[in-house]
């Protein structure tokens, strides 16, 4: 029994994540089904056509050669079933082609569990070489010391210049940049049809002044904004928009910030849309579920990533439409996520797993996983702004959201103190404390653990 | 008076099946809904039986989904193999506890159970540096051996109850007979056990059937993973599609069920002790 | 009255050699695999515990364990986490053990005092014992959704003893609430089935003994059955009690301590402390504490009920 117990604890800690809640959001939403994929399969396709004609101008935009001894090296990923097609089928083939001495064994991951996986095997420095993870770990795990430090490798300095800022600061930690990054998301605007018809409305609302305002024309069961959670990643977009803030600019103080008048009044705004249903249910997992609750008209609009559209089936994407989120007093800002690619330390194939790594940020590879897949956004400016990558439904949207994005601060305690932040937002929300006394209350804690204390 | 026993079955009868309904519609439920298209939002009653004619699309995407079918061999060939080293181990411990004096008996049979009740969230990961230095990860063998000794102070636990209830006297004939301690083992004591060793033997291929994590933390290549590896890489992506998540969890319990049907016949009728004394 | 101690000695080393054929191997792989993982345990929780191969680890005396009383009453603080998820592991043992143990025990009396059907009922009722913690979960969980629709709210609103439909997994009583019920229904078809095997084990010949002396179904219960499962009941109370100790698939699965972590469980804290905080040697601290407790009660309760000793 107990053994029994023991086993199946263990077990269980795959089975669900509390990272889920915030920053698993985005790798876990990425996933695409497999009815898609006959779709994905033919724009994967094209992607590849066009980009292997150009293939020797791409491989020699990253530039690198590789002299070694024929390895094999172990790329760790969370890619869902669409973008693990346009990896394995695409990608490794050519770059197989391309580096003939460099095996590439993909292996999936799940999601739940994962950093205990990582940990488990860097205990005895034999983690995988490299990996593609969330952005928030990139910053724990360096600091733990078990990533490689990219900033001299060749041909990092050119691109760099290439890369969007947001996203290339997850990598960033001490002075040194430990990772790349691969893809990156934000939360946008997802609108109900239904509920926009029956509203009136002719163009997406562009303030959240506005939205509030249609409160009056709303039905029984009928809800303006779903938030799925009182939580640091998907409520950051409306405590952001409306103000509110975690830490100063440096990242080093919460003090002042976090309980500063703008983001107390930003919080106890949102704990008055969710009394007064401005804001619905599925805020503290009621139903209906923010993507259900679009379809039938329960929700004006909800905040989803870019998985979202490659997540369900054309019948039901045809009731809602994608759009830009609306601003508050600070804009129209969202929350950044994404995936780094990173080097472990224990590997005894830098080099090659360095070679894999840029070619994974080059033009063929970003375009075909942008096109094709699970349409990813490409990190790198030149690739995204391209018509190709431009032309992918809502891609436009998603990499215009992407300028209000606000970083998630980069700390090696970020999982603490997201928790803490989470923890913070729910007692308000559920009326145990009020906004400004729950904040006030952990802004010291967050100023300690940024400053690296227990 | 057989009237009046008549009557009490047939009231035990009704209890039994009212709860056994009471446990069981959930299970219905689920099997039904793996039939159906049911995506999100759940209809206004609840789904007991499932809609004909029956939607099967949801079973042949799972099954034809992340080398279900590969997984489905992995699985029988590493909880089979396991569940063996596991009877191995545990009957042997139990049999030294049970049935031998030596000192510090009772201090080792405490320790197995303190070891029991220590959470073992981070066993894990002492566990891999030994297995990594005895070069068995990515292995099967590291993970029998692990299993091997992760069953030792629960099993020891649970059977030396059974064999300590095993009178002694058949096998003192047995020593008058010129047999070894191995052989009374094997011809009394396991004989005699069979209910117990059945139950547990049930629970354990169970375990290792349904183990996700020592197999996705000791194996690392893909072709190695089992079933339950397989059902994970479903849940995060499948979540709001109760049919098809569904239908993945039924083909994962119905071959334990059909197993644990069959080797019920097997063993559990059997009495622990009965008549063996006597004859 | 001792003999001389190279008598003790070479009587213990004979007595050693004839059981080490059976006890080696088991022993071996019970030290390497499950004994050092809990000594260095022990270890990891006096240092600042870093993971990677050849780091200093810190050593920090008890602070580890002085940490998981600092600020104690503080609400939010990560002491106060640590003994609210203790208080809903002691008020799992409180309602779970009871459950299994009392439904377990009376149906596998039902069952053992049938004439026919006995397995059919045995394998209907354990089919949720070998059902996949995982599976068995998106079953709870889909039957105890929010909807009108789940199956739960529409029972209980059908049979008028809801108005409306409840969030069961939402609010604190609720959601420990299901986590019990996933508990009890999950382990007592465990518990029945040990329960029958002990059973065959009570010689018949007592009971037609009593019946000669006109003794009725309920004194058998009480003066039969109960004595003659002692030896089970102590394996089943420390066995269940351990078990609701280390809850943490049901939370893990269903409910991640929402709201607020006030149905969280120990082991879940632990298991966050460590991979999500990286935090180890807190988090083995935590372990080892909740490992004594709970070791110290099953000894009582060994001690008091006498099991497992050699007449």
């Amino acid at each position: 029994m107990t053994k029994k117990l023991l086993a199946l604890s263990l077990s269980a800690v795959l089975a669900a994540s509390m990272l889920a809640g915030c920053g698993g959001g985005s790798t876990q939403g990425t996933e695409s089904k497999s009815t898609e994929s006959g779709k994905s399969n033919e724009s994967s396709e094209s992607a590849a056509s066009d980009a292997s004609e150009d293939s020797g101008e791409s491989a020699s935009a990253s530039g690198i050669t590789y002299d070694g001894d024929e390895v094999t090296i172990t790329y760790w990923h969370t890619h869902s079933d669409a973008e693990e097609e346009v990896l394995v089928d695409t990608i490794i083939p050519e770059f197989e082609k391309q580096y003939p001495n460099i095996h590439v064994d993909a292996v999936r991951m799940p999601y739940d569990g994962l950093m205990q996986q990582i940990i488990t095997s860097l205990s005895s420095g034999t983690g995988p070489d490299l990996m593609r993870m969330d952005i928030i770990w990139v910053p724990q795990l360096a600091e733990m010391g078990a990533l490689v430090a990219i900033d001299d490798l060749e041909g990092f300095a050119d691109l760099k210049d290439d890369l969007y800022e947001g996203p290339l600061s997850t990598n960033y930690y001490n002075g040194k940049y430990y990772g790349l990054p691969l893809n990156t998301n934000c939360l946008a605007g997802v609108y109900s049809n239904t509920m926009m018809e029956q509203l009136n409305l002719t163009s997406l609302p562009t303030t959240y002044d506005e939205v509030v305002a249609l409160k009056d024309k709303l039905g029984e069961d009928q809800y303006l904004i779903a938030c799925d959670g009182a939580n640091s990643w998907a409520m950051a977009p409306l405590f952001h928009s409306l103000g509110g803030v975690y830490t100063n600019e440096d990242y080093t103080k919460a003090s002042g910030y976090l309980n500063g008048e703008a983001s107390v009044k930003a919080l106890e705004t949102i704990v008055e849309w969710y009394d007064e249903g401005i804001i619905g249910p599925c805020f503290t997992g009621g139903k209906p579920d923010s993507a259900n609750g679009l379809y039938d008209g329960n929700y004006l609009f909800s905040y989803q990533g870019p998985w979202f559209f490659s997540n369900d089936d054309e019948e039901n994407l045809a009731k809602v439409t994608g759009g830009l989120l609306p601003a508050g007093e600070a804009g129209s800002l969202t929350v950044n996520g994404g995936e780094d690619l990173v080097i472990f330390d224990s590997s005894s194939r830098k080099e090659a797993s360095w070679v894999f790594a840029m070619f994974l940020m080059n033009e063929f590879s970003q375009s075909a996983q942008a096109v094709g897949g699970g349409h990813l956004i490409p990190t790198v400016k030149s690739i995204a702004e391209s018509d190709e990558v431009q032309a992918v439904e809502n891609m436009d949207i998603y990499i215009k959201q992407l300028e209000g994005a606000v970083s998630r601060t980069p700390s090696p305690a970020w999982e603490r103190i997201s928790d803490k932040l989470s923890i913070a937002f729910q007692s308000a929300v559920l009326h145990e404390d009020t906004a400004q006394s729950a904040l006030d209350k952990i802004a010291p804690e967050v100023d300690a653990l940024l400053a690296g204390e227990e | 008076m057989k009237k009046k026993k008549l009557i009490s079955q047939i009231i035990i009868h009704i209890i039994l099946i009212f709860l056994a309904t009471i446990c069981l519609i959930p299970f219905l439920s689920m099997i039904s809904t793996s039939f159906m298209k049911v995506k999100g939002v759940l209809p206004n009653e609840p789904i007991i039986f499932p809609n004909f004619p029956l939607y099967l699309d949801n079973y042949v995407k799972a099954w034809t989904a992340n080398h279900f079918q590969t997984y489905f061999l992995n699985t029988i060939y590493v909880s089979a193999v396991g569940l063996v080293v596991n009877l191995l181990i545990s009957i042997t411990m139990a049999y030294s506890f049970s049935r031998f004096q030596f000192p510090g008996k009772e201090t080792i049979f405490n320790i197995l159970l303190l070891t029991m009740m220590i959470p073992a969230q981070l066993a894990m990961i002492s566990q891999y540096t030994v297995l990594n230095s005895l070069k068995m990860i990515d292995t099967y063998r590291g993970i029998w051996l692990l299993w091997g000794g992760t069953c030792v102070a629960g099993n020891t636990f649970f059977y030396r109850g059974f064999f300590e209830a095993v009178p002694r006297e058949l096998e003192e004939s047995m020593y008058l007979d010129g047999a070894t301690r191995f052989q009374t083992l094997i011809h009394c004591i396991i004989p005699l056990s069979k209910p117990a060793i059945a139950t547990q033997a049930v629970f354990a291929f169970n375990g290792y059937w349904t183990n996700l994590f020592d197999i996705l933390t000791f194996t690392k290549s893909t072709n190695k993973r089992t079933l339950s590896v397989a059902l994970q890489l479903f849940r995060g992506q499948y979540t709001t599609n109760y049919g098809l998540m569904f239908a993945a969890c039924v083909i994962v319990i119905i071959p334990i069920i059909i197993l644990f049907i069959i080797f019920q016949k097997q063993f559990m009728q059997q009495g622990l002790t009965e008549g063996s004394v006597k004859g | 009255m001792k003999k001389p101690l190279s008598s003790r000695f070479s009587k213990g080393l004979k007595q050693w050699l004839s059981v080490l054929p059976f006890l080696a191997v088991g022993m071996t792989l019970f030290i390497v695999f499950v004994l050092y993982p809990q000594v260095k345990n022990i270890y990891i929780a006096f240092t600042n515990y870093n993971i990677m191969p050849g780091s200093e680890n810190k050593f920090v005396g008890i602070s580890n364990f002085a940490n998981m009383f600092k600020e104690v009453t503080v609400k939010g603080s990560d002491a106060n986490f640590f003994w609210i998820a203790f208080r809903n592991n002691v008020l799992a043992v409180l309602v779970t053990v009871p459950g299994q143990l009392v439904l377990g025990l009376i149906v596998a009396v039902f069952i053992h005092n049938l004439k026919v059907g006995r397995n059919v009922y045995k394998v209907l009722l354990y089919i949720a014992v070998i059902c996949d913690w995982v599976v068995f979960c998106n079953i709870i969980d889909y039957i105890f959704q929010p909807d009108e629709g789940s199956l739960v709210n529409y029972c209980l609103i059908s049979l008028g003893l809801l108005k409306e439909p409840v969030a069961w997994l939402q609010n604190t009583w609720t959601g420990n609430l299901v986590i019990w019920i996933c508990s009890i229904w999950k382990g007592f078809g465990w518990v029945m089935i040990i329960y029958t095997a002990g059973l065959q084990g009570i010689p018949t010949d007592q009971y037609e003994a009593a019946t000669m002396d006109g003794a009725n179904a309920l004194d058998k219960f009480f003066h039969i059955t109960l004595p003659g499962l002692k030896g089970t009941t102590v394996y089943l109370l420390i066995n269940l009690i351990n078990g609701a100790m280390n809850i943490f698939i049901q939370v893990f699965l269903l409910t991640q301590g929402k709201p607020l972590g006030t149905t969280d469980v120990v082991m879940d804290y632990i298991y966050r402390r460590a991979f999500n905080y990286f935090d180890f040697g807190y988090a083995a601290a935590c372990g080892i504490v909740m490992g004594m407790i709970v070791f110290i009660v099953s000894m009582c309760l060994k001690k008091f009920l006498r099991y497992g000793q050699d007449d």
